[in-house]
């Protein structure tokens, strides 16, 4: 508090002094203001957000006085996902909403039941649709068996509470007020008696939407939904009839977040359907009570989104849109092609362990162009069609002094890497990978013998009678551990024995760059 | 447990009797203690004196026999203004229990207005209790005087004020006892208190840190002591949302009775209207009347004390403007201010204040009783208030009644336009 105190106090004397002296602003300051005005009128022009056509005419003051009011009808309310239909009539009427509050046990996930408290007997709580400049008589009864007091308060409503003061309303009894929608938009309403964060967390919110004059444009397919959080004292799918839990709801630590109030009700076999072609409209909400929504839809990008349910402020091509607890959005997009669409909150563990997971089917005409489904299913080889260089593996060590310790050596490079192919006893693979136990190849020409360690082999060869066309890769070893491996080599398995020295090493490799011969030993 | 209540109530027993008076038959005696009621912000804590409290609440067998002996009170002779249509919808009958008489038998009554409650309970020569009292005395759980800071307490307590309500409660008897020996104050139904109306919280409960001064006058600023107590919370909530007449299939009683002094079998006669009211009346002249005597004119009424610096002024100052309004017709008004400060308002106190205030003697009547008489009208009026260190805060209210004491017209809000209300004496003066 104080801290803000003072900051407020700074900027405020800042102020001041800024008004002080001639009361002119510097040239530099209207130099600044003149930059940044120019920005600021070519980005909204750059049409980053735009307006929908009727935003003037909505937020015109002229047009409220215009628009007398005709007739009275009852409000048509609906149950998620499904959404009243548009309203047909250009001019505002009475209005009356007549909304029961119902506690009701009911199952939250499977095996889990849990005991809501809602609008109209199921939560998310009734969808209120009505136009701009409507007058609403607002009916919220109680039920007989409720043990709670309860009200609401609508955002739609501009007035104390939001309504909330009229319409408190013990079990049994009815409460009636009246309001005009003077603002277009989708709008939560949610239940406000002490404790208002219990009540909201057993599920008391739902959705107004007012139309603004003239509508919004038509789309074919209309859809409620409403991400919510559930905070029970046993943990996520922990079975039986489970009581709320303050202090998870306290540490804002939820067990389920849920679309439309419990798992799956709009997923499998109660996912909407649509078809190829169709425009559709999502008229999100987030009851909350704490959780902010990263909301997305797998498989779609937003054409439209009206920011926070504003109807007035329109952002195109969106894949991710945020919706604020106690706020809402309204996204519209095609479906191009047949398949299941998703409805995630993207904070991801939230969709994948606690249930926040929806569904749209679309069915229709495939269209591979836009998407193919999977083309091709292949091998992926992790040496690939030439040679690899395999980076070192051993250590780097002292020079050997003697064959003995060449042999030791040249023993320890052959069981960590040449063992792999050749294996143990020098025998190699029928077919695959060429012996080295008595050699005719080896023995017959030790130089060459160096030269394919040093650098690999591709080809035909031919060992002890036999044909074998494989690769060896490159091993990138250096001089000395030629020499060693080699020897070694040379000295089992009937091999004829003597030593690889790593002068000689040096000269193949000598002779090999010079020569210009590619780095794989080619033998045909 | 068992074993610590009963020791505890035969101990309760044993004290009171030291005390020189042993409970009545099916009552405990509760302890004086220090209470913090939960609404009233850095102020001390009250002191409860102690009072005998009923061990479960009143059965609708017991209340069957108050309605036999008491016709004004049965269903079909109620007036609408003492209970509403909801009084004693679980019966089938006036007299009649109907197919579910076994279970409702000795079940809590519910679906009982505070007028039938509080008539139940004079009949018995005992009364409902306090705010302050039932709120002590819930505090304790099986085995300690006060489980308010014990968070699974509370826990419990929302886990039951969170399930559905039992069409037909649990029998009184299978509550478990707590320490003191009182059963089934929480878990089986809401419970009435006499002064329910003390609860001041507005509709919208946002607001509620501090009080809404349109609303009510505020007599220091009345805070939840504890917020975190959602429990209590509830109960204050769900208080806030009744009024007088109310039947709520949730919400029962029990009865109290002071320690000391004898209080006599009181019949309570039926009433359609806050005229019907029994009680004696004081006026600025020192007169004793009873409210019927207002019959036979229009008058535009309020209720406060004379000690209010805050909205009483101004309420006085806008009923008076409405006075002025109204012409040659205020002849035939009358206006009167009900103070809800016997202690303080004595008839010279009135005289003071109506002279104060240059009001004529011929249209205005200031009028004050005794605690209990004050508090019945009040509720009939479906007017709040709530002592707060010495000082009230109350309602905001102008209320017109006609000829027989019927409300047409409440204004209750501060600053309010004040045509509406004289349209409405208007319209009643023009009836023939």
């Amino acid at each position: 508090m104080k801290k803000h105190l003072s900051l407020t106090l700074l900027i405020l004397a800042t102020l001041l002094l800024a008004q002080c002296g001639d009361g002119e602003l510097s040239r530099n300051e209207k130099q600044s203001r003149e930059t940044l005005e120019k920005e600021m009128s070519a980005y909204s022009s750059a049409g980053k957000a735009t307006a929908s056509p009727d935003a003037k005419a909505v937020r015109d003051p002229a047009k409220l006085q215009d628009e007398p009011l005709q007739g009275q009808e009852e409000a048509v309310l609906t149950s998620a996902p499904n959404v009243p239909p548009p309203i047909t009539r250009n001019h505002p009427a009475k209005v009356i909403v007549k909304l029961e509050v119902v506690e009701v046990v009911k199952r939250l996930a499977d095996g889990v039941d849990y005991t809501f408290w809602t609008f109209g007997g199921s939560v998310p709580g009734k969808f209120i649709r009505i136009r701009q400049n409507d007058e609403v008589e607002f009916h919220l009864m109680n039920r007989p068996d409720s043990k709670m007091p309860h009200n609401i308060d609508l955002h739609a409503v501009t007035g104390p509470g939001g309504g909330a003061a009229a319409s408190f309303t013990a079990p049994g009894h009815e409460s009636v007020f009246s309001f005009k929608a003077l603002h277009p938009g989708l709008f939560v309403y949610h239940c406000a008696t002490a404790p208002v964060g219990m009540h909201m967390a057993n599920g008391m919110y739902g959705l107004i939407l007012v139309e603004p004059i003239g509508g919004l444009p038509k789309v074919d397919r209309e859809y409620y939904v409403v991400q919510s959080e559930f905070y029970t004292k046993g943990r996520y799918g922990e079975a039986g009839q489970q009581p709320f839990s303050m202090d998870k709801a306290l540490a804002e630590t939820a067990d389920y977040v849920v679309f439309n109030g419990s798992v799956g009700a709009m997923a499998g076999d109660n996912a909407v359907q649509a078809r190829v072609g169709e425009k559709v409209r999502l008229f999100v909400g987030n009851g909350g009570p704490n959780l902010t929504s990263s909301f997305h839809v797998i498989g779609a990008i937003f054409d439209n989104v009206y920011l926070e349910g504003s109807v007035t402020s329109v952002q195109h091509q969106v894949q991710t849109t945020m919706i604020p607890a106690g706020g809402s959005t309204i996204v519209e997009f095609g479906l191009e092609v047949p398949g299941t669409y998703i409805l995630v909150d993207h904070s991801i563990f939230r969709a994948f362990n606690k249930g926040a997971v929806a569904m749209i089917k679309a069915t229709g005409e495939e269209n591979k162009v836009v998407y193919s489904g999977k083309q091709d299913d292949r091998i992926y080889q992790f040496e690939g069609g030439a040679a690899q260089s395999i980076p070192q593996l051993t250590k780097a060590q002292p020079p050997a002094v003697n064959k003995d310790e060449r042999l030791a050596r040249g023993k320890m490079i052959y069981t960590q890497i040449c063992i792999a192919c050749h294996q143990l006893e020098g025998q190699g693979i029928p077919k695959a990978f060429p012996p080295l136990a008595k050699s005719d190849f080896l023995n017959s020409d030790p130089q060459r013998a160096v030269g394919v360690v040093m650098h690999g082999l591709q080809g035909k060869v031919t060992v002890n009678g036999e044909t074998f066309e494989s690769i060896m890769p490159e091993l990138g070893l250096n001089d000395e551990q030629v020499a060693n491996v080699l020897t070694y080599v040379y000295n089992q398995w009937g091999n004829k024995g003597g030593e690889i020295t790593p002068d000689l090493a040096a000269q193949v490799r000598a002779k090999m760059a010079s020569a210009a011969i590619p780095a794989v030993l080619r033998i045909e | 447990m068992q074993l610590i209540a009963t020791l505890s109530a035969a101990l309760a027993l044993a004290t009171s009797s030291l005390a020189g008076e042993t409970a009545p038959p099916g009552m405990v005696w509760v302890p004086a203690s220090s209470y913090k009621p939960f609404y009233s912000g850095k102020v001390l804590p009250r002191a409860v004196p102690p009072f005998f409290m009923d061990i479960t609440q009143v059965t609708n067998a017991q209340f069957l026999d108050f309605v036999k002996a008491h016709p004004q009170w049965r269903r079909s002779q109620v007036n609408r203004s003492q209970a509403d249509a909801g009084y004693l919808t679980q019966w089938a009958g006036d007299l009649d229990l109907g197919p579910d008489a076994g279970q409702l038998r000795d079940a809590p009554v519910t679906h009982v207005s505070w007028h039938a409650a509080k008539a139940f309970c004079e009949a018995q020569g005992k009364r409902l209790p306090t705010q302050d009292e039932w709120e002590s005395a819930a505090r304790a759980d099986a085995t300690r005087a006060d489980a308010s800071n014990d968070p699974a307490f509370l826990q419990q307590l929302l886990e039951w004020y969170s399930t559905p309500s039992a069409r037909i409660p649990a029998p009184v008897q299978t509550a478990p006892a707590n320490v003191l020996g009182l059963r089934g104050l929480h878990g089986l139904v809401w419970e009435w208190v006499s002064d329910f109306n003390a609860s001041l919280l507005v509709g919208d409960s946002r607001g509620d840190g501090t009080l809404e001064r349109r609303l009510f006058c505020g007599a220091g600023s009345l805070l939840a002591t504890d917020v975190g107590n959602y429990a209590a919370y509830m109960r204050y909530a769900f208080r806030s949302s009744l009024k007088g007449s109310y039947c709520v299939g949730s919400l029962g009683f029990r009865a109290a009775k002071s320690v000391g002094g004898k209080a006599d079998r009181a019949d309570s006669p039926g009433f359609a209207t806050a005229y019907g009211l029994p009680g004696e009346w004081r006026t600025q002249d020192d007169k004793v009347i009873s409210l019927a005597s207002l019959r036979g004119k229009v008058r535009v009424v309020t209720m406060g004390f004379t000690r209010c610096k805050f909205a009483c002024p101004r309420i006085l100052g806008d009923m008076q403007r409405i006075e002025q309004a109204l012409g040659a017709d205020a002849d035939r008004t009358g206006f009167a201010f009900l103070s809800i400060d016997p202690t303080h308002d004595t008839p010279a106190q009135m005289t003071r204040t109506l002279n104060e205030h240059r009001m004529n003697p011929s249209h205005w009547t200031f009028l004050a009783a005794p605690e209990d008489v004050v508090q019945q009208t009040a509720v009939a009026l479906n007017f709040k208030y709530q002592l707060v260190e010495g000082l009230f805060a109350h309602s905001n209210l102008i209320a017109v009644l006609d000829a027989d004491g019927r409300v047409v017209h409440r204004e209750e809000a501060l600053n309010a336009s004040i045509e509406p209300t004289v349209e409405a004496v208007r319209k009643l003066l023009a009836k023939p």
